[in-house]
C-alpha cells in the first residue's frame, strides 16, 4: 500500500484523539465516580436512575411522615397509660366507698380525691403534642374539653402518609376516647378509611362530610341523656350499650362526675352502680391504647420495610450510575499507556526520512 | 544520419524536462499539507523519431502532460459520505446541548425539583398548623417555576444557536457558489488551450465536498466545457456555469426558519423543504416546527401546565388558614397561549403563606386533606392521556434523549469510520509521500546531470569536428 505524508499524519492525529477522549472520559468516570454522567451514556439507567431518585426521596420523606405520626402517637400512648392508672385509682376508691366497712375513710375525703382525679382527667383529655391537641380531631389548635367535659373539638382523623397511597390516622377523637361515641364493634376505635385520593374524592368526600355532620347533630339533638349524674344506676337497668345508638361506651367526665356526686351524698347504691361503667371506662381507654399500639406497630414495621427499601433502591442506582473505580483506573492505565507508545512511535517513525539517507 | 546539432538537442529537452519535472516534484512537496490536493506526475513520452534510410534514430523525450493522480469517482464517495457525516455530527451537536439541558445525573434538575414540590406538601400534611411548612411548600413552588423556566429558557437558546449556525453556513454556500462560478470560468480559459488545470480542479473538488457537507447538492460536469452546474436541493439552481445565485434565510413566525433561493430578477422561492441532508439539513430538522428542540420545549410547557392545572383544581377545593376557600395556586393564563415563561406562583400566596389551603373544611387547622390531595398528585397518571405520571412523563424525555443521543453518536462514530477509511484511501492514491519525491528528485536531478553531460559531450564533438583540419 502506499503510505502519504498526509495520510501517516492524520491517522496519527486520529489515534491520539481517540485516546485522548477515552482518557478524558475515564478522568472525568475517576472524578465523579459515576460511569452515566449524561443521559446517552446510558439512556434507560439514566431514566431509571431519575426514578429510583425521586423514589428515594419518597422514601425519606414517608420516614420523616412516619417520625412525626409515631411522635405524636407516643404522646397519645403515654398520656392514655396515665389515663388507665388513673382510672384504676377511681375504681379502687370506687370499691373503697361502695362498702360500709371502709376502714372509716368518710366518703367525703375519697369524694375529694375523686374530684381531683376528674382536673386530672380534664387535663389528660387536653394534653398536646407540641402546638397540636391530641384529642381535637381537626380542631388541633383549641383545647378540645371544657372543664366540665364538654368537647369542643370534632371525630376527625388525621391522616399521615407511610407509603404510597398508604395512609394512617395519628390521631384519636376524645370523643370516642373520653366520651364513648360512635365506637366500634366491642368499644374498639373505628377507623376511618375514606381517605380521598384525587380532586373528585375530595369533592365526594367534602359532600359525604356535610351530610354526616348534619345526621350528626339530629342525632345529638334527639340524644336522651342515659348516663347523667342521677341516672349512674340506669347502667344496671338498660344494660351496657346505649339504648339510642346501641353502642357501648362510657362518658368518663359523666361517669366520675356522677361518683363524685353519689359520694357526696353517701349514696351507697349509686357508688356501686358506678362500678360497672368505670370497668367500662377503663376498657375503653385500653381499647383505644390497642389501637394506638396497633398504629405504632404498623409505623414501626413500615418505617423497617422503608429501611429496606432505601438500601436497594441505592444499591441499584449504585449498580447503575457508579463507575467501577477498579476497572477505571486500570483502563485509565491502559489508554495511559496506549497514547504513550502511539506519541513514541510516530517520534520515532516521523524522523526517518530517505532525504537523510542521501549523499 | 545523425547530426551533432541532435545530440545537442537532445541534451538540451532533457534538461528542460528533467527541470520541469523538478518543479514538479517540488511543487508536490511544497503541497503536501494543501487540503484536496492531488499529487501531479509529469508524464514523458518519446519524441519522433527521424527516418534515416532504413532506420529510425531515436530524438529523446518530450513533455506528454502534467497530470493529477486522482479517482474521481473516490471523490464522488467521499462528497458524498461526508454530508452524511456532516448532517450527523451537526445533529449531535443539537442533541447533546439538549441532554445537556435535561441532564441531572449529577446537579438537581426538573425531576429533583417536582420530588421536592410535592414532598413540600407532605410535610405540610405532616404538619397543617405550622407556617414552617407553609413556607417550605412556597419556596419548594418557586424552585420548581423557576428550574422549569431555565429548562425552557435554555432549549430556546439552544434553537437560536441552531438558527444562527444556518444562518452562518448559508452565508458560506454563498461564498463557495462564487468561487466555484470563478473557478469554472478559470478552468475553461485553461483548457481550451489543451492544459489541465490540476490545482483549479482540486480547489473546485474541495469545495464541493464543503458544499456538501453544509446541504444536499447535485451537481454534474459538462464534458465539453469542464465547467460544473451546482443544484442547492433539487431546483435551485445555485452554480450554472460562469454565474452563481445566492441563498438567504428568513425567519417565519409558525415555521421557524426558512430559506429563500433569491434569483435575481425572479420570485424569491422557499425551498426549506428540499434540504434534507448535511449541516443545514441537519439544522433545520432538529430545530424546525416537528424538531427534537420544539418538541422538547413543548414538553416542559405541557408538563408545566398540567402541574399548574391540576395542582390549582385540588388547591381551590381547599380552606387556608383563614377559613376561606383556596384560590389558584399558580397564576397561569387560561386562554390556551401557556407557556412556561408566563407561570408564577399567585402573589398573595406569595406575600402570605396562610393562603396556602390545606384543609378540606373551614376552622379545621389539623385537616390535611387537600395536602394530600395534592401530593398524590405525584403518582397520579395524568399525562399522555391518562398514561404517564409527572415524573415518568419527565423521565422518558430525559430516557428518549439519553436514547437518541446514543444511537446518533454511534452512527456519527461508523460514518467517522467509513469517511475516514474514504479519506485514506484517497491519500494512499492521491496523496504526496515525501520519500518518493526525494527518489523522484535525484532521478530527475541525475537525469538534468546527464543531459548536461551530453551538451558538453556534443560540445566535444564540435571542437573535434572543428579541429580537423589542424591536424
Amino acid at each position: 500500500m502506499r503510505i502519504s505524508d498526509k495520510l501517516n499524519q492524520t491517522q496519527l492525529m486520529n489515534n491520539v484523539q481517540k485516546t485522548r477522549s477515552n482518557l478524558q472520559s475515564l478522568q472525568n468516570q475517576a472524578a465523579t465516580m459515576k460511569k452515566v454522567t449524561k443521559p446517552s451514556d446510558d439512556p434507560i439507567g439514566a431514566a431509571k436512575v431519575l426514578e429510583n431518585r425521586t423514589e428515594l426521596k419518597n422514601l425519606n420523606q414517608f420516614e420523616k411522615d412516619i417520625q412525626q405520626a409515631r411522635l405524636f402517637l407516643d404522646t397519645t400512648e403515654s398520656t392514655l397509660a396515665q389515663m388507665t392508672e388513673t382510672l384504676v385509682r377511681a375504681k379502687e376508691l370506687a370499691l373503697q366507698a361502695a362498702s360500709d366497712t371502709n376502714g372509716g375513710v368518710p366518703r367525703e375525703m375519697i369524694a375529694e380525691e375523686i374530684s381531683q382525679i376528674y382536673s386530672g382527667i380534664v387535663e389528660m383529655s387536653n394534653r398536646s403534642s407540641g402546638d397540636r391537641y391530641l384529642f381535637g380531631g381537626y380542631k388541633t389548635l383549641g383545647a378540645p374539653f371544657s372543664k366540665d367535659g364538654q368537647f369542643k373539638g370534632d371525630h376527625y382523623e388525621v391522616q399521615i402518609q407511610n407509603g404510597k397511597d398508604q395512609f394512617i390516622p395519628m390521631n384519636l377523637s376524645g370523643e370516642q376516647v373520653f366520651l364513648g361515641k360512635d365506637l366500634g364493634y366491642q368499644g374498639t376505635v373505628k377507623r376511618d378509611w375514606d381517605i380521598p385520593k384525587t380532586v373528585e374524592e375530595l369533592q365526594a368526600f367534602k359532600l359525604n362530610n356535610v351530610e354526616n355532620e348534619f345526621q350528626k347533630e339530629e342525632a345529638e339533638r334527639n340524644y336522651i341523656e342515659t348516663r347523667g349524674p342521677a341516672t349512674v344506676g340506669r347502667a344496671e337497668r338498660l344494660g351496657d350499650a346505649d339504648p339510642i345508638t346501641g353502642q357501648k361506651g362510657v362518658n368518663i367526665f359523666m361517669t366520675m362526675m356522677g361518683l363524685e356526686a353519689a359520694l357526696r351524698t353517701n349514696d351507697k347504691l349509686a357508688i356501686q352502680d358506678a362500678l360497672d361503667p368505670l370497668d367500662q371506662a377503663i376498657n375503653q381507654i385500653n381499647m383505644a391504647r390497642a389501637e394506638v399500639g396497633g398504629r405504632s406497630a404498623q409505623l414501626a414495621a413500615t418505617s423497617d420495610n422503608i429501611q429496606k427499601q432505601v438500601v436497594e433502591n441505592k444499591s441499584q442506582n449504585s449498580q447503575i450510575e457508579d463507575a467501577d473505580i477498579f476497572e477505571t483506573m486500570s483502563n485509565l492505565n491502559k489508554q495511559d499507556t496506549a497514547l504513550k507508545s502511539i506519541l513514541e512511535t510516530s517520534g520515532k517513525i516521523s524522523q526517518l526520512s530517505l532525504l537523510d539517507f542521501l549523499r | 544520419m545523425a547530426k551533432v546539432h541532435g545530440l545537442m538537442d537532445i541534451g538540451r529537452r532533457g534538461m528542460v524536462l528533467s527541470q520541469t519535472a523538478l518543479n514538479t516534484t517540488s511543487h508536490n512537496i511544497a503541497n503536501r499539507s494543501t487540503e484536496g490536493y492531488s499529487r501531479q506526475r509529469v508524464e514523458l513520452a518519446t519524441n519522433p523519431a527521424i527516418d534515416e534510410g532504413r532506420y529510425r534514430i531515436g530524438t529523446g523525450a518530450r513533455l506528454a502532460g502534467i497530470n493529477r493522480v486522482n479517482n474521481p469517482w473516490l471523490e464522488k464517495q467521499i462528497e458524498q459520505e461526508g454530508s452524511n457525516f456532516s448532517y450527523l455530527e451537526s445533529k449531535a451537536n443539537a442533541l447533546s446541548s439538549m441532554e445537556n439541558v435535561l441532564n441531572e445525573q449529577n446537579v438537581e434538575g426538573i425531576n429533583g425539583a417536582i420530588s421536592k414540590f410535592f414532598n413540600s406538601f407532605r410535610e405540610l400534611a405532616n404538619n397543617p398548623e405550622s407556617a414552617v411548612p407553609r413556607t417550605q411548600v412556597r419556596e419548594s413552588a418557586q424552585a420548581l417555576i423557576s428550574t422549569l423556566q431555565s429548562a425552557k429558557r435554555q432549549i430556546d437558546s439552544a434553537a437560536q444557536g441552531v438558527y444562527k449556525n444556518v444562518e452562518n453556513k448559508i452565508g458560506e454556500v454563498n461564498a463557495m457558489a462564487k468561487e466555484i462560478a470563478n473557478l469554472n470560468e478559470k478552468i475553461l480559459n485553461i483548457e481550451i488551450t489543451e492544459g489541465q488545470a490540476n490545482d483549479e480542479r482540486d480547489r473546485r473538488d474541495l469545495l464541493l465536498k464543503k458544499l456538501s457537507e453544509t446541504m444536499n447538492i447535485s451537481y454534474a460536469e459538462d464534458p465539453k466545457t469542464g465547467m460544473i452546474n451546482v443544484m442547492a436541493g433539487n431546483t435551485a439552481s445555485l452554480v450554472a456555469g460562469t454565474t452563481a445565485t445566492s441563498l438567504r434565510t428568513d425567519m417565519s413566525e409558525n415555521e421557524g426558519q426558512r430559506i429563500i433561493y433569491d434569483l435575481t430578477g425572479g420570485t424569491p422561492f422557499d425551498v426549506t423543504e428540499q434540504f434534507k441532508g448535511g449541516a443545514v439539513g441537519a439544522s433545520l430538522s432538529v430545530a424546525g416546527p416537528d424538531g427534537i428542540i420544539s418538541q422538547l420545549g413543548q414538553s416542559i410547557d405541557e408538563l408545566a401546565y398540567n402541574i399548574a392545572n391540576e395542582v390549582n383544581r385540588a388547591h381551590i377545593e381547599g380552606f387556608d388558614r383563614y377559613n376561606q376557600q383556596g384560590q389558584t395556586f399558580f397564576d397561569i393564563p387560561q386562554d390556551g397561549t401557556f407557556s412556561v415563561d408566563k407561570m408564577s406562583l399567585n402573589k398573595e400566596i406569595l406575600k402570605d403563606v396562610g393562603l396556602i389551603a390545606a384543609a378540606s373544611k373551614p376552622n379545621s387547622p389539623g385537616d390535611n386533606n387537600v395536602a394530600h390531595v395534592i401530593q398524590n398528585l405525584q403518582f397520579r397518571s395524568i399525562l399522555g392521556d391518562g398514561q404517564y405520571s409527572f415524573d415518568n412523563f419527565y423521565n422518558s424525555k430525559v430516557g428518549e434523549i439519553g436514547l437518541m443521543t446514543q444511537r446518533n453518536q454511534s452512527a456519527l462514530e461508523s460514518q467517522k469510520n467509513t469517511l475516514d477509511q474514504l479519506k485514506n484511501t484517497r491519500e494512499t492514491i492521491s496523496g504526496v509521500n515525501l520519500d518518493e519525491e526525494a527518489a523522484k528528485m535525484i532521478e530527475f536531478q541525475k537525469s538534468y546531470e546527464a543531459s548536461a553531460r551530453m551538451i558538453r559531450v556534443a560540445d566535444e564533438l564540435f571542437d573535434t569536428v572543428l579541429n580537423l583540419k589542424r591536424l
